[in-house]
């Protein structure tokens, strides 16, 4: 083989994949003649934007999927793993981005599930899972309670418990699926440093990310993928963030967004003492007021499931009005359904993008017509005017440079870039008033990114528009924003109204609770 | 924009998808036919000259090919009405007792003497709606107020409907002086014309109608404000909703206009085949329509070819039912038989994904050599 390396000095190669190929069922082709080599005792950053086939390269290591062309080779002899089970067996093991434990388990129970240890060969025999799960978190140091529900345990610890999990099963291979999406600055601190204490055991850590910072900071070697195939290996000391970001992309990017100063004006929205209870009794949003002004981008960050969702639902309409008030333009919006809250100038990106931003089955014309299509010029009397639609549609496509093979193509034959894009074109493209915009970059690539930023900027010089701003990606949030509040279990703690000093681990520090600002500063946030 | 589109050598995945799904189609016709083969030869005494019968009986004489034409024009009517619910993803099945319904109520009007004829049919016509539509109306409206599940209300109110509508026609409605239960006779005034009547050969207006019909659900599904509401919400409900589409008013007017449909069908039926209303059960066009708007992908545009292939099959069989001893149930095997054909989505699905990592195979190829 051509592209056989050297036997480096700190390990042997202990797993390569060789020439894999693979093709989902709509034609998708996902890997092209991958090859990827692991070495014993190494961290691998699996590097690449969203779609660039990460993921599927690492499902077809974990036999989620069957390649349809190359092999495997597992300490130089052919394996066909068939299924996560079989992968399990022969030491490798997958964390997955989205948690696969049992909420309503205990730490012990999940550890051990699949694999349960028996009393009298019919019995769940607690006791003994419990010791497996405590032998295991010492042994690997990495402290649990076994007795912990996992519903009651936050991110960065489910995260351990999924780790031990796989450990327990005597893994020798460690894929992690973007580990730190879900994290704080300082869990991905301590995530960085478990995963050099495995590496010095002789684990093998293969890192999905696409953030290059981490890349750079926990790496030893990198492979960068780029819409399905390898465009480089390298050692990590050879390459900069520059190179590898090229690699990705495949030109030079410009992450950081230029921007003037805001000049906001009057308050769009409103939000007085809002309460929201959920299904738990929880306040899930407990009792915050805050402005947003035209012509200003509001950032929101915390650490998610801290009523981040939930504020942003019950300012679009999605949930109901419980206690306290919205006013967009001095209107209440309380007892207003989604239609009459768009049509007062509301922009919505909702998180989840496959069941709110788009329906997937339709034409991409159809889903850039949903929030306007019963008025002119759109329609007439009732009927559509096709040929104006398909017109609009096509500078919508070419305005926010989407990949396809145009209007009438289904949503679903587009990567995740291209979908948000989609979504965009349709939100971004009216006069807005006030965009709610959650996550609206989340997992899609650069270039989407970088589009998509620059809109939500241009939309506040061009139109005043106001702008609320989720996100976890906390460097999106300081280079977008205007100013920025912190969200922590339904409160806001903190309040930034200028952004000059605050960095990713100051917002961290709020977002965890650690610190909290001083109610007189909060309440910069209300301009009356 | 000007060129056209160039020919490439390979297919992309949504083509194969379609390539498929007219294949799939296609084989489950086939197979409910050679179905009704098996069928035949299994309990025919002369299973050769039966089964010449049964691909040939409906275009063997003219006569026969006026009750094809017959059996064809109720279910058109049903037909769209069901892919007009089944768009916006509301299973309501009521269209089946719908139809009785509409009936009934039509025939209540037109049996009333004393109306000038043309505007007698169209009152008849109105009452016909407005029976189906409230058959309709009751599911969705369950499901709109109390969450309650579509498709189970659906099938319960058929039985409701069913006995009711069978009390109606013994009862109330029935005319003593017909010897038989069935109703009044309807006016003349009320009838539609035959457009075929030659002899014994006959076709009444109704079949025109429908065809109207179908144009019109076409025109209402994928032209109109109406169907692109329909259709977004059955594709998507979240969406719809966060798109600010009422989702609840979709489903609305999703019924009466079904409704609409199924009851203009019944009072073509009742005022252009019959004498007087004799069903003491609903028909079961209703059911004919679930099957027809299945293998129409929910697309008017492919219902005529689809009703023609029951109404083809549903006359043959009546045919056998004469001629020989062969049963009538023979079809209503081979009903089910392409249901669950066309159900079954993984049907030739491992050949679909050759076909599609075949074709994405010539396209890295091409992509290749092009640059």
């Amino acid at each position: 083989m051509e592209n056989n390396e050297k036997t480096a000095l700190n390990g042997d190669i202990v797993l390569s994949m060789e020439n894999i190929t693979k093709i989902y069922s709509n034609g998708f082709v996902a890997n092209k003649d991958i090859n990827l080599q692991l070495r014993r005792g190494e961290i691998h950053g699996l590097v690449g934007e969203n779609g660039a086939g990460k993921t599927t390269l690492m499902k077809v290591l974990f036999g989620h999927e069957t390649p349809e062309r190359g092999r495997i080779l597992l300490n130089g002899q052919e394996v066909h793993i068939e299924s996560p089970i079989h992968a399990l067996d022969l030491g490798i093991g997958m964390v997955h981005q989205h948690f696969m434990l049992v909420n309503s388990l205990s730490v012990a129970e999940n550890m051990v599930l699949g694999t349960e240890p028996k009393k009298s060969g019919v019995f769940y025999n607690k006791e003994e899972a419990i010791r497996m799960t405590e032998e295991t978190a010492k042994k690997f140091n990495l402290p649990v309670d076994p007795n912990a529900l996992i519903k009651d345990l936050p991110v960065g610890y489910k995260q351990r418990v999924e780790i031990l999990k796989v450990l327990l099963r005597g893994v020798k291979i460690l894929i992690l699926d973007e580990p730190t999406a879900v994290l704080t600055p300082q869990e991905t601190e301590e995530l960085f440093e478990q995963l050099v204490a495995l590496k010095k055991q002789g684990y093998t850590i293969v890192f999905i990310s696409h953030k290059l910072q981490e890349v750079k900071q926990i790496c030893d070697r990198i492979t960068v993928l780029r819409l399905g195939q390898v465009t480089g290996s390298a050692n990590i000391e050879d390459v900069s963030i520059q190179d590898i970001s090229r690699m990705m992309v495949g030109r030079d990017v410009m992450l950081n967004i230029e921007k003037e100063k805001a000049k906001p004006k009057k308050t769009v929205l409103k939000v007085r003492n809002l309460i929201h209870t959920n299904i738990y009794g929880v306040n899930s949003i407990d009792d915050i007021s805050f402005d947003v002004r035209a012509g200003e981008i509001l950032g929101v960050a915390g650490v998610e499931g801290n009523g981040q969702s939930e504020l942003s639902e019950t300012i679009c309409g999605l949930l109901p009005i419980k206690k306290g008030t919205i006013e967009i333009d001095g209107k209440s919006i309380d007892h207003k359904n989604i239609n009459q809250i768009r049509a007062m100038g509301v922009g919505m990106v909702h998180e989840d993008r496959m069941i709110y931003g788009v329906s997937s089955t339709q034409a991409i014309q159809e889903n850039l017509i949903s929030d306007r299509y019963t008025t002119a010029p759109y329609s007439v009397h009732s009927i559509l005017d096709h040929k104006y639609i398909d017109g609009w549609s096509r500078d919508r496509i070419t305005e926010f440079l989407v990949k396809c093979d145009g209007p009438e193509a289904p949503v679903k034959t587009l990567s995740g870039g291209n979908v948000q894009k989609v979504v965009a074109a349709r939100e971004f493209s009216s006069d807005l008033k006030l965009l709610i915009a959650s996550h609206p970059t989340r997992g899609i690539d650069v270039g989407a990114t970088d589009l998509i930023r620059r809109k939500i900027v241009e939309l506040r010089d061009r139109l005043d528009t106001a702008t609320l701003l989720f996100s976890a990606d906390l460097n999106e949030l300081i280079n977008v924003s205007d100013s920025i509040i912190v969200m922590f279990e339904g409160k806001i703690v903190a309040y930034f109204e200028d952004l000059t000093d605050v960095t990713p681990e100051v917002l961290g520090e709020y977002m965890l609770g650690v610190k909290k600002q001083d109610d007189s500063v909060i309440g910069g946030v209300i301009h009356e | 924009m000007n060129k056209k589109k160039e020919k490439l050598p390979y297919l992309s995945a949504i083509e194969v998808e379609k390539q498929f799904s007219i294949i799939r189609t296609a084989m489950a016709a086939g197979i409910a036919i050679l179905f009704c083969f098996v069928l035949i030869i299994l309990s025919s005494k002369n299973p050769s000259q039966d089964i010449i019968t049964f691909l040939t009986a409906p275009v063997s004489s003219f006569n026969r090919f006026c009750t094809f034409l017959i059996k064809l024009s109720p279910l058109l009517f049903t037909s769209c009405a069901t892919c007009i619910l089944f768009s916006a993803d509301t299973p309501n099945c009521s269209v089946e007792t719908a139809f009785f319904m509409g009936a009934i109520s039509a025939t209540a009007i037109g049996t009333i003497q004393g109306i000038p004829p043309v505007i007698h049919f169209l009152l008849m016509a109105l009452a016909g709606m407005v029976g189906a539509s409230i058959v309709l109306l009751i599911p969705s409206l369950l499901n709109f107020t109390f969450n309650a599940n579509i498709l189970v209300c659906s099938l319960m109110l058929n039985y409701i409907m069913n006995l009711l509508g069978n009390y109606l026609v013994t009862g109330p409605m029935k005319d003593p002086s017909a010897g038989w239960e069935a109703s009044a006779k309807i006016a003349t005034s009320a009838k539609l014309p035959k457009f075929i009547n030659m002899g014994p050969s006959q076709v009444h207006c109704g079949l025109l109608i429908g065809l109207a019909v179908v144009v019109l659900a076409w025109f209402l599904l994928y032209k109109s404000k109406f169907g692109y509401e329909s259709r977004t919400v059955g594709a998507n409900r979240s969406f719809a909703r966060f798109s600010g589409i009422n989702i609840g008013k979709v489903v609305v007017m999703g019924s009466v206009v079904a409704g609409a449909m199924t009851g203009l069908g019944s009072a073509c039926e009742i005022s252009g085949y019959f004498d007087r209303l004799q069903w003491n059960t609903s028909p079961g066009y209703g059911w004919d329509a679930i099957m027809i708007a299945t293998l129409a992908h929910n697309n008017p545009k492919f219902v005529v070819p689809a009703a023609m292939f029951v109404a083809y099959i549903r006359t043959s069989a009546d045919m056998l039912n004469i001629t020989s001893v062969v049963p009538i149930e023979v079809v209503e095997i081979a009903q089910q038989v392409v249901i669950v054909m066309i159900a079954a989505k993984g049907l030739l699905s491992g050949l679909e994904k050759k076909s599609v990592v075949k074709n994405a195979k010539k396209q890295m190829a091409y992509v290749k050599e092009e640059g």
